[in-house]
């Protein structure tokens, strides 16, 4: 049998194995793993706590087609159209007007410049500018101080503005979630949470199920926060209080 | 806690007040206030409590339903369970995850007027429409005021 050939395949079972001999390790170095045979385990050297794999939300770049995979990212394969999808974080410290596509993070340092490329990412560490072209990020577009781009020609699902950073949009800005560090004046669309930090500025308005501002931080804003499960309740106490009077 | 923060006056769980409120300390309500709240001080407003009217104080911790406007000239607490529908004008304001709140939000720890960034600020950007003509979608939700 060639198994010696073949990957080493780590299944849950084997890893619960691993976190218990690795708590009998720890409370008792000299205690056996399993107990003596015919007795009970320690309680100490029950296994009290699952180590899970960390699970990766992958969109094909190539077919657009959404998947998870667990555990290690190595060699991932979309599972509709056949394509080996790149894993590598890329950082652009120059010019770049070309095509760049991975599943990792691509950080742009100040010096960077994308100019009428054309970006694929999970995560954008943006520094630099980028202009021109067309930017998919699937997780989170995070900007930095002095950094450029047309938020109109990107997509993304999270929006992270540090201290520092000037962001006014001319369009509305949609996405989930949006932490706010450092100034946006932008009329915001959020399906998630909206975190203005301490020191971070907003101005505009705010249509989202879920606002959190920290002591510190500055608002002139049109706010609608609100969900479906909150708007109920609150109007059956509208009118309960209408009729009260 | 200072003299300002012990509540002098309590509205309890059980009463209601149809009418305005005026207290020279701080006020913790926990009932039904049909008028306006205005307090020198601090005031409290319970996880029952249900106010239709303007609050005014020094600071506001809110865990109830507010209808009206809220101005504080130091601080606005909004808490988990809190409602507030009117507009919020305060020096600090503080607001956690789970609150409803419609309304037009005024805050500005500096207490400076809130500068608007410089026009072609940040290159690659549009300026902002404080000096551009009126454009429908950047009204907000609430379309002219």
């Amino acid at each position: 049998m060639a198994a010696s050939k073949d990957p080493v395949f780590i299944d849950g079972y084997s890893s619960v194995q691993a976190v218990r001999r690795l708590r009998t390790d720890g409370q008792d170095a000299t205690a056996p793993a399993g107990g003596a045979a015919g007795t009970e385990a320690p309680a100490a050297a029950r296994f009290r706590q699952t180590a899970m794999p960390i699970r990766h939300e992958i969109r094909c770049y190539r077919c657009g087609f959404e998947f998870v995979v667990t555990g290690r990212l190595d060699k991932v394969l979309c599972h509709k159209c056949r394509t080996f999808l790149s894993t590598e974080n890329h950082t652009v410290d120059g010019l770049w007007g070309g095509r760049l596509e991975t599943i990792g993070a691509i950080t742009v340092t100040p010096t960077g410049l994308i100019k009428a490329g054309e970006v694929f990412a999970m995560d954008l560490l943006l520094h630099g500018r980028i202009e021109g072209g067309q930017l998919n990020v699937k997780r989170r577009l995070e900007v930095f101080a002095g950094a450029s781009l047309d938020l109109a020609s990107a997509t993304f699902r999270d929006l992270v503005i540090n201290a520092g950073m000037v962001l006014v949009p001319a369009e509305p800005v949609v996405c989930r979630d949006i932490t706010i560090a450092g100034e946006l004046e932008a009329v915001v669309e959020c399906s998630g949470l909206v975190t203005v930090k301490s020191g971070g500025l907003f101005r505009g308005a705010i249509r989202a199920p879920r606002l959190a501002v920290e002591d510190g931080a500055a608002i002139e804003a049109d706010v609608a926060v609100e969900t479906a499960e909150t708007t109920a309740p609150a109007t059956a106490a509208a009118s309960e209080g209408e009729s009260h009077d | 806690m200072t003299t300002h923060d012990t509540p002098k006056t309590i509205v309890a769980a059980d009463a209601e007040i149809v009418g305005s409120l005026k207290s020279a300390s701080s006020v913790q309500v926990e009932g039904r206030l049909g008028g306006d709240l205005t307090c020198a001080g601090f005031a409290h407003i319970g996880p029952g409590a249900v106010i239709r009217g303007n609050i005014s104080a020094e600071s506001v911790t809110l865990s109830g339903q507010v209808s009206g406007n809220i101005t504080a000239r130091e601080r606005v607490d909004l808490k988990q369970a809190a409602r507030a529908v009117g507009d919020i004008k305060a020096k600090r304001l503080v607001v956690e995850d789970g609150v409803v709140l419609i309304g037009r939000v005024e805050v500005n720890p500096s207490g400076a007027p809130i500068a608007v960034p410089a026009a072609g600020g940040t290159p690659g950007l549009e300026t902002p429409a404080a000096d551009k003509p009126s454009d429908d979608s950047r009204r907000g939700f609430f379309g002219k005021r």
